[in-house]
């Protein structure tokens, strides 16, 4: 692993360690005094406490959405190429058409069922969740079928299925083991699109409520304020956001490259 | 009678981010007009780099040393100048047709090209004699394969358009680059035929490079065996095929198949040298069955054609 | 995509309301029940093109406070289209400097500062940068609400890059195949084989390159004209989403769609101008 996504890795607990340490401060109750002073929007709360707030909720958002989209796509790849002819095709075909589709587009269609059927501002945080999979599980079906599907010309494999080791065994215990650095390169990757995404769609108005925002929305609430004396209130969101955003981004390349240089 | 090319000293360097690698070193050697020289070696042996470098076709490599075609000076050239002779005074012929051929150009504009760049004809007239150089290498209905795309051709085909274009300008000289390896064994011995007979009719030079020493011998004249980024021998074709002086020659000969030869081939053990490594003595010592502790001390020079310190003598070939 | 527009439309129609009188943005019992009634029919496939129906004859849809007439929503949708094409042409003009930038100059030491930009492009929320165009704007005493220019560039500026990083990869990868050496050795100068072989040869991966860039100049308008606070379609259509205000938001999803698809189908024909392999593919099927 190269320095970069060494680096990654330790803002990434570094980041984790920061909400965690902060929710226990709030816990104990020996909670510092934010230097930034109170979120003009809402003065019962301090900017650290809706940045930091906004932090884990955008972890979260990411990582779950990432897992579930990449759970979705692993799931999918596999029964396509254990089912294969048509039904792979039909995977294929489906996973590209649905990937021409603009994200943004099936975010917002999906943010107005979400008022129409429940009302509100924004969308909870669960079916938040619930779209980024939705929207997500297209690209990364593409790139594991194909993984599996080179992986699978490997003579190895090709002497399995010739002894006769059933094709499901060998998908499982042989073909999967072996793409599972390519798969978390893949999540890895896929979480800083999710939480740009998501930061975009709450800009719109159709993200997380901004009493509890992530970062995306509370950068889309307080953007106004960075032309302003009061820009320190927006600064560390943006900072976060960007490190998070980068920092995943390395730690997944690197992951990425050393499964490509495995083969 | 002076040489069509001049090739003195020559030395390719590359320098990566792990260091430097030299890909071939003090190459020398020279082509009559109108003369064959096969360059013999295993892949990485830095042959094909030699020639590349020559007409500028690496960028990123530091090249040193002189050498001149037809008196002009190749190393130290200006790239507009490079890009004047190639084509037209001095062609080349890649190893894989299936991908040297441009896949969005008509093979009949692609062997018209040369003739465009070089001599300036107009599109109909280069179109024309495009037609009949595709005819002279043997290809059937060229009018109608001159529209064609690459894609449609076989990979015979495609090396003999590759000659075709390379040949449109009548150049003086012609470098093929292992023409035959990507080809089935049939098409090989077509292909290497028409580059002879072409050869012989043009009266122009021809470099062959291969890893095959048999198909090599066949055509050319003189021979430049490489190892290891140096040449380790050259000398006339039948000279080396029957005494060879360095023992990776013997070596050579020894592993090819003959018609007459009955029992076991012999391979040569180990494999070659990674030439970022320092290499200080003979870097051919660890696979010679005849190395000594000295061939390991200092660099062997080419001295009287073979770089040995301790050349095989005739009598000494009984093992051939 | 003509699919999807269809699955919209059925979704909407087929949502459960919700039609307590609290709401801030309030759809009224009486604006629900108007809707189904007027704006989207029963319900079924066959009602499908009610709201487009009520467009042609000059009826309006929409909630009662916010009616749009098909005139109202082509001003919006001109306005929209010509942004996008200003964008479109900055896109181009962006990708060419960024490509040529990237093919000449990976080398030297500038050669890491352009592989950082389109981190930084792609790394940022579109309305960060959106924010950044502002702030500029701001510093240099230009008023940035109701700027199209910026908006364009803001627009631009995704798709922009993308193109280019795809550009230039692409010629590089031409550029590193044995033809390119080729058509060096036959006499080309490096710019000739550039120009002659490896550009037309990489366009297949420009056009591939083609809807992504359209769906990012999507994304790009429903920003720009959000943060700009330009009446185009996008804006139109965000704020009909906001307001829950079903018969715009099937009329907008289906149009998006149908642009798409043009698109689409744009790229599959310039396809069989360039690509002699695909053309020939096509012919077999034919």
């Amino acid at each position: 692993m190269n320095w970069r996504s060494r680096l990654g890795l330790l803002t990434l607990v570094l980041l984790a360690g920061l909400t965690f340490g902060h929710a226990a401060l709030t816990a104990l109750d020996a909670l510092p005094e934010c230097p930034f002073g109170a979120d003009p929007g809402m003065p019962y709360e301090t900017v650290c406490g809706q940045v930091i707030g906004g932090l884990w909720r955008s972890l979260l958002l990411g990582v779950t959405a990432g897992a579930g989209s990449c759970l979705a796509a692993t799931a999918l790849a596999l029964f396509a190429r254990r089912l294969g002819g048509r039904f792979e095709l039909g995977i294929e075909k489906g996973a590209e058409l649905f990937f021409s589709i603009p994200d943004l587009l099936v975010l917002i269609v999906l943010g107005f069922v979400s008022r129409a059927v429940w009302g509100g501002e924004g969308v909870t945080l669960p079916f938040m969740i619930a779209s980024l999979v939705a929207i997500g599980w297209a690209a990364p079906t593409r790139m594991v079928q194909n993984r599996l599907r080179s992986l699978e010309r490997l003579d190895f494999i090709t002497a399995a299925h010739a002894i006769g080791v059933p094709r499901t065994r060998v998908l499982l215990r042989h073909v999967l083991p072996m793409a599972w650095d390519y798969l978390l390169a893949i999540f890895l990757l896929r979480v800083p699109a999710i939480i740009l995404t998501e930061s975009t769609i709450s800009y719109l108005g159709f993200g997380l409520p901004l009493d509890q925002p992530s970062l995306g929305r509370y950068l889309g609430g307080h953007w106004q304020l960075l032309a302003t004396d009061d820009w320190v209130k927006v600064a560390p969101a943006w900072a976060l956001l960007a490190l998070l955003v980068v920092a995943f981004h390395q730690v997944g390349r690197g992951l990425l490259d050393r499964a490509e240089e495995a083969r | 009678m002076s040489a069509l090319l001049e090739v003195t000293g020559l030395t390719v360097r590359f320098e990566t981010k792990r260091g430097g690698l030299t890909a071939a070193e003090d190459v020398s050697f020279s082509v009559p007009a109108g003369g064959t020289l096969g360059i013999v070696g295993e892949s990485g042996s830095g042959k094909s780099v030699s020639v590349l470098s020559l007409l500028g076709l690496l960028p990123g490599a530091k090249v040193t040393g002189t050498a001149s075609l037809e008196g002009k000076k190749l190393i130290g050239a200006s790239e507009a100048e490079l890009t004047k002779l190639r084509g037209d005074r001095v062609a080349m012929i890649f190893q894989d047709p299936m991908t040297s051929l441009d896949p969005s150009w008509r093979v009949g504009d692609q062997v018209a090209e040369p003739l465009r760049l070089h001599r300036g004809l107009d599109a109909a007239a280069a179109r024309a004699k495009a037609t009949a150089l595709l005819e002279s290498v043997g290809l059937p209905s060229p009018a109608e394969l001159a529209r064609a795309y690459p894609h449609h051709l076989s990979g015979g085909q495609r090396q003999r358009v590759m000659i075709a274009a390379a040949l449109a300008c009548e150049p003086a000289l012609l470098i093929a680059d292992e023409p035959t390896t990507a080809l089935d064994v049939t098409v090989q011995a077509q292909v290497m035929e028409l580059l002879a007979r072409l050869q012989r009719e043009r009266k122009m030079g021809l470099v062959l490079i291969s890893h095959d020493l048999g198909l090599v011998s066949e055509v050319c004249e003189e021979l430049l065996v490489m190892y290891a980024g140096q040449v380790v021998e050259r000398g006339p074709t039948k000279r080396l095929l029957s005494a060879p002086r360095h023992p990776y020659v013997a070596g050579l000969l020894a592993s090819t198949p003959t018609l007459e030869g009955t029992g076991r081939l012999k391979e040569i053990p180990g494999t070659v040298p990674d030439l970022r490594l320092p290499l200080p003595g003979c870097r051919f010592a660890e696979r010679c069955p005849q190395a000594r502790p000295e061939c390991t001390k200092s660099p062997v020079s080419l001295l009287d054609e073979v770089r040995c310190l301790f050349p095989l003598s005739p009598s000494r070939l009984s093992h051939v | 995509m003509p699919i999807s527009a269809v699955l919209v439309y059925l979704l909407v129609v087929n949502l459960p309301f919700r039609q307590d009188s609290d709401r801030k943005i309030a759809t009224s019992e009486n604006d629900a029940i108007a809707l189904r009634a007027q704006v989207l029919g029963s319900g079924g496939v066959q009602d499908a093109f009610v709201p487009w129906k009520r467009l042609f004859s000059g009826e309006s849809v929409g909630l009662a406070g916010q009616p749009f007439t098909a005139k109202d929503l082509g001003r919006a949708a001109s306005l929209s289209l010509g942004l996008g094409l200003i964008a479109l042409l900055l896109a181009l003009a962006w990708a060419l400097l960024l490509a040529v930038a990237r093919v000449q100059l990976a080398a030297s030491r500038v050669g890491f500062l352009l592989e950082v930009i389109p981190g930084l492009v792609f790394g940022s929320p579109l309305f960060l940068l959106a924010v950044v165009a502002a702030l500029l704007a701001i510093a240099f005493g230009v008023s940035f609400t109701g700027s199209h220019l910026l908006a364009a560039a803001v627009m631009a500026l995704g798709p922009g890059t993308f193109l280019g990083v795809v550009w230039s990869d692409a010629l590089r990868a031409e550029a590193a195949r044995p033809y390119f050496l080729a058509a060096l050795a036959r006499g080309c100068s490096r710019r000739q084989a550039l120009l002659k072989h490896a550009l037309p040869n990489a366009l297949p991966a420009l056009l591939d390159a083609a809807a992504p860039v359209a769906s990012s100049l999507l994304l790009g308008s429903f920003v720009a004209e959000n943060f700009f606070q330009l009446k185009g379609f996008g804006l139109v259509y965000l704020e009909a989403a906001r307001r829950v205000d079903a018969g715009v938001v099937v009329v907008a999803t289906t149009l998006f769609a149908a642009v798409l698809i043009l698109v689409s189908l744009a790229v599959e024909l310039v396809r069989l101008l360039v690509d002699p392999k695909a053309r020939d593919a096509a012919k077999e099927t034919a």
